[in-house]
């Protein structure tokens, strides 16, 4: 089965179907616009940052920072 | 434009690997994501958050933008075309939408990363993970992935058109 014969049976068969959008195309949009709705709506409720940034003004940095390369030592074994 | 057959299947199979390689990127920042929410121990928060800017700028992020450009190209050189079919044109939407919400998340994942470095213990403990943005970012690839795999059917009207001019022009030179 080529991609080809596959991609024109499709056609074939669309070009006979009515000049409507079809039934999945349409739930697909409803779906997606209400999970739009619902995210737009969490936002609103829930308010301000929401990524990993949300924890970074209540962070304070004490103490020096992790070195890049810091060399293993496994108990008494070097 | 049409590509021979080995330059389609080239193609075919650069984007298969960059779409599945994205998903399975994806899922293992969400691993990350989830185990920094999760631990309660300095070093494994510190782990997860370098990990995640690590894994995301060298994987997840590069495997998106090939997927999207072999995409592109699977798409403008065979006859499914850019938008002639509702699949097609909804699976490019969708990876538009997911790379871009991505790109613009990292610089938020590298900042974290960079305080994982910094903070003390206490304060690492408490940064808390990253999953509501990959846990969404996966379900928007495995969507496409469906997309990808069951082709449903629906012609735009753009599509309909040109397979209409293509079937009169074929039927001109049945006649002829």
């Amino acid at each position: 089965m080529s991609e080809r014969g596959t991609e024109e049976r499709h056609g074939a068969g669309d070009r006979a179907q009515p000049t409507r959008l079809p039934r999945w195309v349409k739930v697909f949009l409803i779906v997606a616009v209400a999970l739009v709705l619902l995210a737009v709506g969490v936002a609103l409720v829930v308010g301000g940052e929401h990524g990993p940034g949300r924890h970074q003004a209540q962070s304070t940095t004490i103490g020096a920072p992790l070195p890049t390369h810091q060399p293993y030592t496994l108990g008494g074994l070097h | 434009m049409v590509m021979s057959a080995s330059v389609r299947r080239a193609a075919l199979a650069l984007h298969v690997i960059s779409s599945v390689g994205w998903i399975g990127a994806a899922a293992a920042y969400l691993v990350l994501g989830i185990t920094a929410a999760e631990s309660e121990h300095p070093l494994t928060v510190r782990a997860a958050w370098i990990g995640m800017d690590l894994l995301g700028w060298q994987a997840v992020v590069p495997l998106g933008c090939l997927a999207l450009v072999t995409g592109l190209i699977m798409s403008v050189g065979t006859p499914w075309g850019l938008v002639r079919h509702y699949w097609v044109l909804i699976a490019l939407v969708l990876t538009v939408i997911a790379l871009a919400v991505l790109i613009f998340h990292m610089p938020a994942v590298t900042a974290g990363a960079d305080l994982a470095r910094t903070l003390d213990d206490r304060a690492v403990a408490e940064l808390g993970g990253d999953v509501l943005h990959p846990a969404l970012g996966l379900l928007v690839l495995i969507v496409i992935a469906v997309l990808n795999i069951i082709k449903p059917r629906g012609m735009t009207r753009y599509g309909r058109r040109r397979a209409q001019e293509r079937a009169a022009r074929s039927a001109v030179r049945a006649s002829r």
